[in-house]
């Protein structure tokens, strides 16, 4: 099945759950999302995103000059991030739990679907 | 120490990658270009240090990066150059999009070059001044349009001064709101597409067409060197068109009146050498004022042939904004005038017959008998 249809769209729910974990700048993220399984990330989509989320006030950012290179910019989560990200939090379990209880009692079905789609 | 680890961390690869996707998102604002690629140099060389990449240990493709990045940020592609017409769209969005594209184009243009900076900066810094300067120009132009015909003033004076200086202050002030956006036409507005159309073909006319007109509209406009006794200065030296001239004072028009004291017309002036005494054909030179108005003077004819030098002159009110092309043909064709004096006192020659002098008295068939006249002559 292909994921990154997937991904996107809970890639907002991902990101703002990962800087809320701890601030980070772009690529820290992007790792931190691969490591937690989201292997199939790709970084423009991670920036792209922290970027939507900065502007609609959700993350906020600063730069922090760098010993070693160029300056990285991080990114922190606001009030309001925090709160959508309880929002969406609960939207995907619920989501989630739908989607299970579906595949649970319609299992043979979808799998074939899935299988088909390929 | 620092500064060669920066060098050694910021591979030229990295650089040429951020560039070619800063590249591909030209036509983003600065503000959104930097909140997406701040930062981007640093994550990707760290991304080549670590030797991970989902392309296979190169960057990969910058036009695809670009792509990946404006989709995730939701600021979607847009087309590099404007289009006349984008099919599907409403006609005001489309000349909305079209004008702030160019606004857009220029923004960059500008911002690629120092000067183009603080030129901008100071462009900025004089737009009040050119809220004033529209205001003025539009006040002066209804001074040309309505007023009377003279010469414009710098506080346009609209027949009184007071009410000149009344209306030039609420022109700045309405110009003012305008330019600020708080009056008429809020630019950002995509609903006012026409009124952000009408205000754009107003400030040009203002710059193209006004500003012109009523910079000439002042005296001596034509030629800032002409003195007002019709001589020129050039390089330095002053020279003086032909022309009637009493001294320092440039002649305009003739009155000859007969001995009687009445006007005469059509009285055709010649000197000594039998040269027309003509007044020079300059239509600004030409032109004096009469009674309140000013007035310009036209020539009598012979044929084609224009006569200067036969007097008086007929005069015609000049309106400012009048083309003048056939003043004849109009419905005010140049009349003669009526002269500064209605009469002047009678003239006499000393003679002892006190008979009425006769000027010329040979060639002139209504002269008196050739007997009194062949006297005063030979006096």
């Amino acid at each position: 099945m292909d994921t990154t249809q997937l991904l996107k769209g809970v890639l907002d729910l991902a990101v703002l759950a990962v800087v809320d974990d701890e601030d980070g700048y772009g690529y820290d993220v992007v790792r931190r999302l691969r490591a937690g399984g989201l292997e199939d990330v790709g970084d423009a989509s991670v920036y792209g995103t922290l970027r939507r989320l900065y502007a609609s006030g959700s993350l906020t950012s600063y730069v922090v000059p760098s010993d070693e290179g160029p300056h990285r910019k991080y990114y922190g989560i606001t009030t309001s991030g925090r709160s959508q990200l309880k929002q969406q939090r609960e939207d995907w379990s619920a989501f989630a739990r739908t989607v299970s209880a579906l595949l649970d009692t319609d299992r043979t079905t979808t799998t074939a679907t899935a299988g088909g789609a390929r | 120490m620092n500064e060669d680890t920066v060098k050694l961390d910021t591979r030229p690869e990295v650089t040429a990658f951020v560039a070619a996707v800063r590249g591909r998102l030209a036509d983003l604002t600065e503000e959104e270009r930097e909140e997406l690629l701040g930062g981007l140099e640093a994550d990707l060389s760290e991304r080549l240090a670590e030797g991970v990449s989902e392309h296979g240990g190169d960057l990969g493709d910058p036009a695809a990066y670009a792509a990946e990045l404006r989709a995730a940020a939701g600021l979607e592609a847009r087309p590099r150059r404007w289009k006349v017409r984008r099919p599907g769209k409403p006609f005001p969005e489309e000349v909305t999009s079209l004008l702030d594209d160019i606004r857009r184009q220029w923004d960059r243009l500008t911002a690629r070059h120092p000067w183009g900076v603080e030129g901008s900066r100071v462009a900025a810094a004089l737009r009040p001044a050119w809220w004033v300067l529209r205001a003025w120009l539009a006040v002066e132009l209804l001074d040309l349009g309505l007023g009377p015909s003279e010469y414009l003033t710098v506080v346009p004076s609209l027949g009184n001064q007071v009410v000149g200086v009344a209306v030039l202050l609420v022109a700045v002030a309405v110009s003012a709101l305008v330019g600020t956006g708080r009056l008429w036409v809020d630019v950002h507005a995509p609903e006012q597409w026409l009124g952000r159309l009408v205000l754009l073909a107003l400030n040009t006319f203002a710059i193209v067409i006004a500003l012109p007109l009523v910079l000439g509209g002042f005296p001596g406009a034509w030629d800032s060197h002409r003195l007002s006794n019709g001589s020129i200065y050039n390089d330095g030296r002053q020279s003086f068109p032909p022309g009637l001239r009493d001294g320092n004072h440039l002649v305009r028009n003739v009155f000859a009146y007969d001995a009687q004291g009445n006007l005469l017309t059509g009285v055709q002036l010649y000197d000594q050498k039998g040269r027309p005494l003509a007044v020079n054909q300059d239509p600004y030179l030409g032109s004096y004022r009469d009674a309140g108005s000013t007035v310009r003077t036209y020539p009598w004819f012979n044929g084609d042939q224009k006569l200067f030098n036969v007097f008086p002159l007929p005069v015609r009110e000049q309106g400012r904004l009048e083309p003048v092309r056939d003043p004849w043909s109009t419905s005010r064709p140049p009349a003669l005038p009526t002269g500064p004096l209605a009469v002047v006192p009678p003239a006499a020659l000393p003679s002892p017959e006190a008979a009425v002098p006769q000027v010329s008295p040979s060639s002139s068939p209504s002269s008196s008998p050739s007997a009194d006249s062949e006297k005063p002559r030979r006096r």
